[in-house]
């Protein structure tokens, strides 16, 4: 036989996870983001196709100039491994993208970083460009039907 | 509205799954760990604080990551307490360490301004520790009950948020533009071709609706267990086919859905039990300093070289990376058709009657093969066979034998019943070893009950010893409560000490099914 007290800890229990999902729904109605640890599941919000059919796509494209002048693509993958790769874009939005993506921590870590994509290279300049591309599916194929550069970062990784 | 009171009496039993069960799962849980997750942190320590973006929550008040060591110190944490999950020992701290473990790396993880949402892997432990995952006493269906309830709400919360983003807006679809953009930046997913290629406006549009259905239908359905199940199998579907359009291997609600299945009865039937008793048991025997040495040997591994099997596939190109996890979503949706082709059979055999005869005692020495068989599973706490063709001739006089006989005429299962005044009794039920898994015990219950309740029975009785942990949550299914204990009537037979449960069914004359 149960006990009463230990019906009502079940009954509490039973009732915290309402209480829990509840303030998590006030907490970001009043505008902050999404808090973690929080009891929620991905909203998959914002991509969407257009009324038109077109489906915006934010893009990174980075350049690295080294000492002898050659320049390379170096891909978003390459340069942030081993991070997740469904991490790397919400990353770059946060550590490559304004007000400050060229901080000396950041300089140091790419200097380290590209040393070791580019061993026998010096990396002088880093080109980080953003843009607004918009996709469209048309039979069966996706093809990029816009691209618009949005900021671009130069850092002087000489400093 | 779902409260304490209700909860008692809808969910409780709903929930239930043998203790054995938990056990298995358990197994399986520790063991996904180890081959999939860990180590899970490594990588934090490589990037620098410009990458801190810190969501709103414990990691906010900080200005950067911690130290290598931290992360080192995380994952070793979770690998030891994987280690003692699989070998069923110190199961209670070690669950708690892995939910600790997990939520100090995630809360770092998830400060490059991107959050997985795998909270449910995180607190899965502790709701599996409270229901009895450890196998060593009974089940409790609540803490299962309650674990569904956080389930379906964080479920909830995913479809709210997509109904209020737009996604039921039928002039635009959020699957097909979520796949674009997974295509572009990460890379084309494998099915990703054939469904842009062949799928209609419409069934894109279709996919909007299904995924906000099947996240609500979780809060709609939870109160009813075996529809919440079904819909736990038809998650694992969904997101494999995430997996397959969107490239993102979900996979940490896996384990969460896989929580409710019966892995005993699953183990049973593909007949791999006894082979994971014996691991299971071989494990448990483990001195303490042989699994510590197994920690420190798996985590010098681990945190020097990294995951075994994620080298094993970084050796196939980096375009595999996600294969093992792929693999893990096939590996659950072929679960799930093994459980419904299970279901299925069970629906279309189970409530045929089934032709039981009286035993004679020439069927004595038949008999006692078939019984000592059966309960070869009691092995691990008693010293000799079950009976003997002269105890069964013995038992004739107290009750009768019922036998159901093969095509060749051989007994495939046999069932001692008696009765007193007006209450059933029956014990000794054996099934074949080679005919387990078809449901013919439930056959051959159902048949007793159905005799005994013809008979004028009022109630039937039948006694559990305490250490078959998986019986109570068969026979609480089958309507039977626990109704009293009894001593072992033979305990000079005992390797371990143990007793009876008493378990009683009540039989309304009108009760045709269980």
């Amino acid at each position: 036989m149960r006990s009463r007290s230990f019906t009502r800890i079940r009954d509490i229990a039973f009732t915290l996870p309402f209480l829990i999902v509840l303030a998590e729904a006030a907490f970001m109605r009043a505008g902050y983001p999404e808090p973690y640890p929080a009891l929620m599941m991905p909203d998959f919000a914002g991509t969407r196709t257009s009324a038109d059919g077109s489906i915006d796509v934010t893009s990174i494209a980075i350049g690295v100039r080294f000492e002898d002048g050659a320049a390379a693509q170096v891909p978003m993958p390459a340069l942030l491994a081993p991070m997740p790769r469904l991490t790397m874009m919400q990353a770059s939005n946060g550590a490559l993208r304004g007000p400050d993506p060229a901080s000396t921590a950041m300089i140091h870590w790419l200097r380290g970083r590209l040393a070791e994509l580019y061993p026998d290279r010096r990396a002088t300049n880093l080109e980080v460009q953003w843009y607004r591309d918009a996709y469209r599916v048309d039979d069966g194929v996706v093809r990029r039907v816009a691209r618009v550069p949005d900021v671009t970062y130069h850092i002087d990784l000489t400093r | 509205m779902i409260d304490g009171r209700t909860s008692g009496r809808v969910w409780d039993e709903g929930y239930r799954v043998s203790a054995r069960s938990l056990a298995i799962f358990r197994l399986l849980f520790g063991t996904m760990l180890l081959a999939l997750l860990l180590p899970r942190y490594q990588w934090i320590a490589r990037f620098p604080d410009a990458f801190f973006h810190p969501p709103p929550g414990l990691t906010s008040l900080s200005s950067g990551f911690p130290s290598r060591a931290y992360f080192m110190g995380v994952d070793a944490l979770l690998i030891a307490a994987a280690v003692f999950l699989i070998a069923g020992r110190f199961v209670g701290l070690a669950s708690c360490l892995i939910s600790a473990g997990l939520l100090a790396g995630n809360i770092w993880a998830y400060s490059f301004g991107k959050i997985d949402h795998d909270i449910l892997l995180v607190i899965l432990p502790l709701f599996l520790a409270a229901a009895g995952w450890h196998g060593q006493s009974r089940s409790r269906a609540w803490p299962l009950a309650l674990f569904a309830l956080v389930i379906s709400l964080a479920m909830a919360t995913a479809a709210w948020q997509k109904i209020a983003s737009g996604w039921l807006d039928l002039s635009a679809s959020a699957v097909l533009g979520h796949s674009v953009a997974s295509a572009v930046l990460v890379g084309e997913p494998p099915a990703w071709q054939l469904a842009l290629r062949h799928l209609p406006p419409a069934a894109w549009e279709l996919m909007d609706y299904a995924t906000v259905g099947l996240e609500s239908a979780f809060i709609i359905l939870v109160a009813r267990a075996s529809l919440f199940r079904a819909l736990c199998g038809a998650a694992c579907f969904f997101h494999l086919v995430v997996a397959q359009l969107m490239a993102i291997t979900f996979l940490s609600n896996i384990p969460a859905y896989a929580a409710f299945v019966d892995w005993e009865d699953l183990t049973v039937r593909a007949g791999v039990d006894h082979p994971l008793d014996r691991a299971q048991r071989w494990l448990s025997r483990r001195h303490t300093w042989h699994l510590l040495a197994a920690c420190g040997a798996v985590s010098f591994v681990y945190l020097r070289w990294g995951n075994p099997l994620r080298l094993a596939v970084s050796m196939l190109g980096p375009e595999h990376a996600s294969l093992p996890r792929m693999l893990a979503l096939w590996m659950a949706a072929v679960v799930v058709v093994i459980l419904i082709v299970f279901w299925l059979r069970d629906r279309t055999f189970v409530h045929h009657s089934v032709p039981l005869r009286t035993a004679t005692p020439e069927d004595a020495p038949a008999l006692a093969r078939l019984i000592n068989q059966a309960f070869r599973v009691e092995d691990f706490f008693k010293a000799c066979d079950r009976t003997s063709a002269a105890d069964i001739v013995e038992m004739m006089a107290d009750g009768e034998f019922l036998v159901l006989d093969s095509a060749d005429g051989a007994p495939t299962v046999a069932v001692f019943v008696s009765r007193a005044d007006r209450r059933g009794y029956f014990g000794m039920l054996s099934v074949d070893p080679r005919m387990q898994g078809r449901g013919l015990a439930h056959r051959v219950i159902d048949a007793v009950e159905n005799r005994f309740r013809r008979a004028g029975c009022h109630s039937i009785d039948i006694h559990v010893v305490s250490l078959r942990t998986e019986l109570p949550g068969f026979y609480q299914k089958l309507g039977y409560v626990e109704s009293g204990t009894k001593m072992f009537p033979r305990p000079e037979e005992l390797t371990r000490p143990c007793h009876l449960i008493v378990m009683t069914k009540a039989l309304a004359s009108g009760d045709g099914a269980h």
